[in-house]
């Protein structure tokens, strides 16, 4: 509706222009012939699709999928909406069907920045061999932008595969043609943290922290390696400028009650893992924290109670389940500590098997 | 002044501390209860009685000497008395307030003061001020009582030993076993069978054998008592009746490996150990081990090895370390025991070792004893025999041991739960069984930590990465534009505009050019391929084919148009007619054109054309004659088919001979090739 208004406007807009160069000779006033045209059927497919946009910058994925769901329908080749349909199912974590949509959007328009769209999209499927094909189709079409980024995934794949070496390999290529790229930076100091080679992990994070002042993850996880280097005070700084650069930062308010943990400072640990609660009431690691020094306190019953959620919340956490279990034992709740145990250990926690063999029937 | 104050404060605090004298029970201090005073000493003689009898029987002394109490709380004796009590009886800390009263009321309240008030803190875990008073006792001991000096130095090592003890108490719950196996006399020995279904222990209560109390100490003698286990619970103890017990002590001591066989202790023979066998649920008369394993000396426990051809027992025979010791004996191929051996020196040691149990591993003994590392009284020990030796005996450790002794442990198979006995304040009364439950090393919760190690993934698909809006239409709208004139007198012309969608070949639109300027205006969407044309009554329709190229702006096109007059010689290209590539079959595109040629045809009847075909230069002439007139031919065909007779048609095909523009360039070959109509009659 609103676009014929805005034809029409124009072409009034046009008709009055034309009856001045046209028609000014002429003393009589003519009315000159005009005739709207439009082609419905296309238009209504664009239409949809920048309706679809709109509504993807401000993240509402589920309108833009429907538009351009829409446009698709009016118009079946029409790869851009094929593509920012994926998008927006990728940006909803709907990656099964980003990745069919992504496949459409491929057989019309096969370019490296849809390959490597798709990619990303089955490397967070963890559909690694696929990502790894589509990255290195970008990587051959295309010289710039998209290649560069083809690299830093495919290091990103080989980090999910757990093969730091070739991760790192591949964030290197990445580097060496844009070494101002700080995820590769970042990403390559997780790689070496890995391999536990602390100090070159710490200089990559810095080197992205140099590129990124306010990349709040990359103190956090320098924070994290020098926590793992017993470096308790560094690793609170670091963690404190995560949480300064972004006060809702979850993560680092759980990690940095962890030091404070470990520095015997509970009042502070308590705190930073209530705030980790309370920034995201879903944070499931937090609450079991919070049980720990609840239950190290002796106070079982309001630690058994944070356990319970954080389970509630995370029903294959399975540390959450040892812990819960360790809780129980303390509780002469033998049954429900077994429980706990076998669960956890079914979960992978070995030591919770050990504990079932020790304790358990 | 201020100090004169002071004086006068601390002279009237004195004044009121030695307001409380020590009273004793004469007739002096209450000459107006005669009565009561007696009732009282009458009470503290039957106090006396039954302290003196010991064990159990401490907690009826000071029942009395409550009683006494009550009526003259300030006697420094009698508060001594009840603190003495307290240590057996419990709670300890209450001793330690009538220790106090007693000390206050009169300084020499008794010689052996400083000896119980330093035992009081021992139990009462308060190692520090033990140590402290049973210094002060050994230091102003007399020389009469100079042969206390080893017990005291032992008891002051136990106070050192329980400072370290309690510094590390193992993890363990301790808990009582309930009233259905305690009560409020003393159980104790308890022993389990291997799944720990059954247990057997030793009772001293009113449901003895016989019903009798043992004149030396008054209380019941001891019987050997069972229970079962359901649904996790004791049954309620039953008496294990005879041929188990007698009217004499009977009390278990062990059971062997299978649970099939009891080990009894009766007080005959200075005390021995006897065997009994289950048979279905019956078990047989109890039978005394031969020598050596019994003496003439007291044998008080025993427990066999795994697989029954060791037996371990105590006994307080000469020729050990001191006091009681533990043996064994080996069965001998010939069925009879061998001689006895004692431990040695790594687990006898000169005060009692009592109470041994084999674990089911065959290697490692518990026991209790007054000696070694322990913390007070009888404390419990492990050892285990590897490489031909015991290893040094090593405390279980508080909280399973206590100052207060601790004995007749046993443990069951699994090795999660073990037994032991003890007298506690949270106990139901004297000696009570109560359950271990081995927690194993400490379990630190763990704490979890999450670091968003891939930048992407926490950081998020470039939102710059998705396509761009597309540029509508609107704004790519192209303004076609011009004036219909007569091509002779170019006299504006009312002409009927058709616009054709060539890609679908269908009508957009039908609209006239204005009548009075002849001028028309259309807006069409970029990006399309047009037909368009133009008629007029008298007039040949002009057919114009144009592609809209997408623009990125707004973009105007003007065409003006000059109709032709019907009239012989006068012609028109069909720009809207198409053909396939080098064929002569015609497109669905040119449906509309040949229906308009149609349509002039039947609209003049007389009316009759010549229709032409042409090409561009590329290929040779006799194909292009040929191709041009075949294609003129599909025209008239066409036309022939929708009903004009073919008379007023002539189908001519000129190839390239007829160029309208150079055929240098793609456009003017694209113009070349085209068909045509001219006029031939009217």
């Amino acid at each position: 509706m609103n676009k014929t208004l805005f034809l029409f406007l124009i072409l009034f807009f046009v008709s009055v222009i034309s009856s001045q160069s046209l028609v000014a000779q002429s003393s009589n006033v003519l009315q000159d012939t005009i005739k709207v045209l439009t082609k419905k059927e296309k238009q209504e497919a664009e239409k949809m699709y920048n309706e679809g946009v709109i509504f993807f910058k401000s993240n509402k994925y589920d309108a833009a999928i429907s538009k351009f769901n829409q446009a698709i329908v009016i118009r079946a080749k029409f790869p851009e909406a094929f593509y920012n349909m994926a998008s927006a199912k990728f940006a909803k974590g709907d990656l099964v069907s980003a990745i069919q949509s992504f496949n459409y959007a491929i057989t019309l328009n096969p370019t490296a920045k849809y390959y490597l769209a798709r990619g990303i999209a089955e490397y967070q499927y963890k559909e690694y061999q696929g990502a790894k094909s589509d990255f290195n189709k970008a990587i051959e079409k295309d010289s710039g932008e998209y290649r560069i980024d083809a690299y830093y995934y495919i290091g990103c794949v080989y980090f999910g595969q757990e093969k730091y070496d070739e991760a790192i390999e591949n964030y290197t290529k990445a580097i060496e043609m844009d070494d101002k790229y700080t995820f590769a930076y970042h990403d390559r100091g997780s790689a070496y943290r890995m391999k536990n080679k602390y100090q070159l992990a710490l200089s990559d994070y810095r080197k992205a922290i140099q590129l990124n002042p306010n990349m709040a993850i990359a103190f956090n996880n320098m924070g994290s390696v020098k926590k793992l280097l017993k470096d308790y005070q560094g690793a609170l700084i670091d963690y404190s400028s995560a949480i300064s650069l972004d006060s809702n930062n979850a993560i680092a308010y759980n990690n940095r009650g962890t030091v404070y943990k470990a520095l015997n400072q509970t009042d502070k640990a308590i705190y930073d893992f209530s705030k980790a609660i309370a920034i995201n009431p879903s944070y499931a690691i937090a609450y079991s924290n919070r049980a720990n020094l609840k239950f190290s306190n002796k106070d079982y019953e309001n630690a058994l109670k944070d356990y319970d959620r954080a389970l509630e919340l995370d029903a294959n956490y399975g540390i959450g389940y040892l812990n819960r279990g360790i809780c129980k034992e303390m509780m002469r709740d033998d049954e429900g500590a077994c429980k706990d145990w076998s669960k956890a250990n079914a979960l992978g926690v070995n030591l919770a098997g050990d504990y079932l063999n020790a304790q358990c029937k | 002044m201020i100090k004169n104050n002071l004086l006068a404060i601390l002279l009237l605090i004195s004044t009121l501390a030695f307001a409380q004298r020590d009273v004793e029970f004469i007739k002096a201090n209450f000459p107006d209860n005669k009565v009561e005073l007696k009732d009282a000493l009458k009470n503290i003689e039957d106090g006396d009685y039954y302290y003196n009898l010991g064990s159990s029987n401490i907690e009826i002394a000071l029942d009395y000497y409550l009683r006494a109490n009550k009526f003259n709380p300030n006697s420094s004796e009698l508060n001594y008395k009840i603190g003495l009590c307290y240590l057996e009886a419990k709670p300890v800390k209450e001793g330690i307030k009538y220790f106090k009263k007693a000390k206050k009321l009169n300084p020499k309240v008794n010689d052996d003061y400083y000896w119980y008030f330093a035992k009081a803190y021992h139990l009462d875990l308060q190692f520090d001020t033990a140590i402290k008073y049973y210094k002060y006792y050994k230091d102003n001991l007399p020389p009469s009582k100079a042969s206390e000096i080893d017990n005291i130095e032992r008891s002051i090592e136990e106070c050192k030993n329980g400072k370290e003890l309690i510094k590390k108490p193992v993890r363990v719950f301790i808990e009582n076993i309930g009233s259905t196996i305690n009560g409020e006399y003393p159980d104790y020995g308890a022993v389990v069978n291997m799944d720990e279904s059954m247990i057997f222990y030793t009772s001293r209560r009113p449901t003895t054998t016989g019903g009798n109390r043992n004149p030396l100490d008054m209380m019941y003698f001891e019987d050997a008592y069972w229970s079962i286990k359901r649904n996790d619970l004791w049954l309620p103890a039953k008496n294990m009746a005879k041929p188990i017990n007698t009217v004499g002590h009977d009390a278990v001591v062990g059971i062997a490996p299978d649970g099939q066989t009891l080990l009894i202790y009766r007080d005959n023979n200075s005390g021995d150990i006897y065997w009994s066998k289950q048979k279905g649920d019956k078990w047989t008369k109890p039978n005394a081990f031969p020598e050596p394993i019994n003496s003439k000396y007291q044998e008080s426990s025993a427990a066999f090895s795994y697989d029954g051809k060791r037996i371990f027992f105590v006994s307080n025979r000469p020729g050990g370390y001191g006091g009681k010791d533990i043996y064994y004996c080996d069965r001998m191929k010939n069925g009879k025991w061998g001689k006895a051996i004692n431990l040695g020196n790594t687990i006898n040691s000169s005060y009692d070792e009592i109470a041994v149990f084999v674990q089911a591993d065959g290697k490692t003994i518990y026991f209790s004893s007054e000696g070694h590392y322990g913390m007070g009284s009888f404390d419990i020990f492990k050892s285990v025999y590897e490489n031909g030796k015991w290893s040094k005996p090593e405390n279980l450790g508080y909280p399973i041991n206590s100052p207060d002794p601790d004995v007749f442990f046993s443990i069951g198979a699994s090795g999660r739960n073990a037994y032991f006995s003890s007298n506690r304040e949270e106990g139901m009364g004297d000696q009570d069984i109560y359950k271990i439950i081995f927690l194993g090393p400490e379990k630190n919760p763990v704490y979890s930590t999450e670091d968003p190690l891939i930048a992407s993934n926490t950081m998020g698909f470039k939102e710059a990465d998705i396509e761009n809006k597309i540029s509508m239409q609107s704004s790519q709208l192209t303004l076609l534009k011009g004036i219909v004139i007569d091509e002779i007198t170019e006299a504006p012309i009312e002409a009927k505009i058709e616009l054709i969608d060539n890609d679908e070949g269908e009508v957009l639109a039908t609209f006239n050019s204005n009548s009075a300027s002849g001028k028309y205006l259309i807006s069409l969407p970029s990006g399309h391929n047009y037909g368009l044309s133009i008629s007029a009554d008298g007039y040949l329709f002009y057919s114009a084919n144009f592609i809209i190229p997408k623009a990125e702006a707004y973009k105007e096109v003007v065409k003006d148009v000059k109709l032709q007059r019907i009239e012989i010689g006068k012609g028109i290209a069909l720009k809207n007619i198409f053909f396939e590539y080098k064929k002569a079959n015609l497109n669905k595109e040119s449906k509309v054109e040949l229906k308009r040629l149609v349509n002039l045809m039947i609209k003049y009847p007389t009316l009759r054309l010549e229709i032409s075909g042409h090409t561009d230069n590329v290929g040779d002439e006799e194909y292009n004659q040929k191709l041009s007139l075949r294609r003129a031919n599909a025209v008239v065909e066409y036309l022939v088919r929708n009903g004009i007779q073919s008379d007023r048609l002539v189908a001519k095909g000129y190839g390239f001979s007829k160029p309208i523009a150079s055929n240098d360039s793609e456009l003017g070959r694209q113009q070349n090739r085209r068909s045509e109509i001219k006029v031939i009659g009217k």
